[in-house]
């Protein structure tokens, strides 16, 4: 009974082995072929993050702009975005990720950092099988754009060599007048009248070798950077900062025109191929700021007011050999002002700059209250380009 | 006759077992190689990229080379992968090394080529070519 019941369980046993050698088989291979696709996923997942790197840190070239987000089908206005997701594309173009590729970017609100995120599906090889026909594969980059400062901010800024020319010339007269330690540059002469006056390292001559011009009332006197003179630099520097009018003109938001007219209290950019006018008894840029480019800027009002609404930049004037006047009672900068082929004039009875003017030539009067927020000494900015994560 | 059946399975197991061991270590060992295989191609892309940062961020106080960069970045494939770099449409083979001067916004694309990565298969092995590309865009 006992030798036919064992035999009757060993009978019945017959199969098992290869019900559970199915099993197994099943098991090692589903193991192999995760094993295999989660090898091949990685790989995507490496080429991908290797191109949002590369993508990040061809945006932050052009940071720091203003916050915003979006995705690079079509590709984006946004010029920092716009580098980055045409990166993107050249380095998915002829891979396998191409057609399946979204990128999506944001600028940080300080406007000084871009994040890239690339995804894309990558087909399974193996475990098609169990139903999971392509892995949805991310990479996310996030690079800054630092600017390194070398020395003090630059406040002022002359390009023109000529020393025939106005350069840099501050006229405040029986009054006196201090930059807080900011740095002027003139590439050519450099004239300066004034009660008692305490600037920051200042450099002039250029190639022409022009002289200073250095008067003082009531004896007193004027020091630069603790010294009674300035410095003679025989070099002719570039313009510290170049904007691109085109590039701003197309942001999202942007008043475009001919000849334009802006009221006290508008914020946001105003672009003119010719001239923009404002004014009246006061005139105040709005809460959020204002950028104005154009060919001629005219803005005449007893109290001017401003301050800037895209990546610092208040004022650009393109014309050429065309002046800026900046007159009233009061005139408040806070901002950077560029005039690369023209003159900028402020001849406010009581002017307050807290920025950077850069122009061909430049010509202050009134009394002075001066701050200087421009890229660093020498006009050369040095930005440090890193990633985030 | 039961009672043989029952003596004889502990023959039958061996023999089963030696017919299924070789094909679980062959799975195990092809993807082991498989592993492997991705594992150099993962760091050929880590290698083209660290080239590919050298290049996108050369400039006159740069020392080094991006070829001798990234080959350093992958000891392990041999023979040395060759490095390729197309800058403004032109193909060469020479790297960016200290004091290179290129212009601000240029593109430059990176080519490793890793001509013999070995791909072991159980018993046999095949040799495949790796190659990865970036393009970056000089600071």
């Amino acid at each position: 009974m006992t030798r036919r019941s064992r035999s009757i369980r060993r009978a019945g046993e017959r199969g098992q082995v290869v019900i559970m050698g199915a099993a197994m088989l099943i098991a090692v291979i589903a193991a192999a072929a995760l094993a295999i696709d989660l090898g091949a996923n990685a790989s995507v997942r490496a080429q991908l993050q290797g191109v949002a790197d590369a993508a990040a840190f061809a945006g932050a070239r052009y940071l720091p702009e203003l916050a915003a987000s979006g995705t690079c089908s079509p590709v984006p206005s946004d010029i920092a975005a716009a580098a980055a997701c045409n990166l993107v594309t050249a380095n998915l173009a002829g891979s396998g990720q191409a057609a399946s590729a979204q990128t999506t970017w944001s600028v940080s609100s300080a406007g000084t950092s871009i994040q890239i995120v690339v995804a894309a599906s990558a087909p399974s090889l193996f475990a098609g099988v169990l139903g999971i026909k392509t892995t949805r594969i991310s990479a996310v980059s996030t690079a800054r754009n630092t600017p390194i400062a070398t020395g003090p901010p630059a406040l002022l800024f002359a390009g023109d060599a000529a020393c025939s020319g106005i350069g840099i010339t501050i006229r405040v007269n029986n009054s006196t007048a201090t930059d807080n330690g900011a740095f002027m540059q003139s590439n050519g002469a450099l004239n300066i009248s004034l009660n008692q006056g305490t600037f920051g390292p200042t450099t002039y001559g250029g190639p022409n070798h022009c002289p200073a011009s250095i008067a003082s009332t009531n004896n007193n006197s004027a020091t630069f950077n603790g010294s009674q003179t300035p410095t003679f630099d025989a070099t002719s520097h570039a313009f510290p900062l170049t904007y691109s009018q085109a590039s701003i003109c197309a942001q999202p938001g942007a008043t475009n025109g001919t000849n334009l007219t802006v009221t006290s209290g508008s914020t946001g950019i105003y672009c003119a191929t010719g001239t923009i006018t404002g004014g009246g008894a006061t005139f105040a840029s709005g809460a959020a700021g204002l950028t104005l480019i154009a060919a001629q800027i005219n803005l005449s009002a007893g109290t001017i007011t401003l301050t800037p609404f895209y990546q610092g930049l208040l004022l650009l004037q393109t014309g050429a050999a065309s002046t800026l006047t900046l007159g009233g009672n009061v005139v408040s900068i806070t901002g950077v002002i560029d005039v690369p082929s023209g003159t900028v004039s402020v001849t406010g009875a009581n002017n307050t700059i807290n920025g950077f003017v850069e122009a061909k030539d430049i010509n202050i009067q009134g009394i002075l209250s001066l701050t200087g927020t421009g890229p660093p000494t020498g006009g050369a900015q040095a930005n440090s380009i890193d990633y985030t994560q | 006759m039961t009672i043989t059946q029952a003596r004889g399975s502990p023959g039958q197991a061996v023999v089963e077992l030696a017919l299924v061991l070789p094909i679980f270590v062959g799975l195990l060992l092809a993807v082991i190689g498989v592993g492997s295989f991705y594992g150099q191609r993962q760091t050929l892309i880590a290698a083209t990229a660290a080239a590919a940062r050298f290049e996108s961020v050369c400039n006159a106080a740069t020392t080094g080379d991006a070829t001798t960069i990234g080959q350093s970045a992958m000891p392990n494939i041999t023979p040395a992968p060759t490095f390729t770099y197309v800058l403004q449409g032109t193909s060469t083979a020479q790297p960016h090394a200290a004091g290179c001067a290129i212009a601000s916004g240029t593109a430059i694309t990176v080519t490793a080529l890793a001509p013999n990565v070995t791909v072991k298969l159980y018993a046999f092995s095949i040799s495949l070519p790796l190659t990865s590309s970036l393009t970056v865009v000089e600071q």
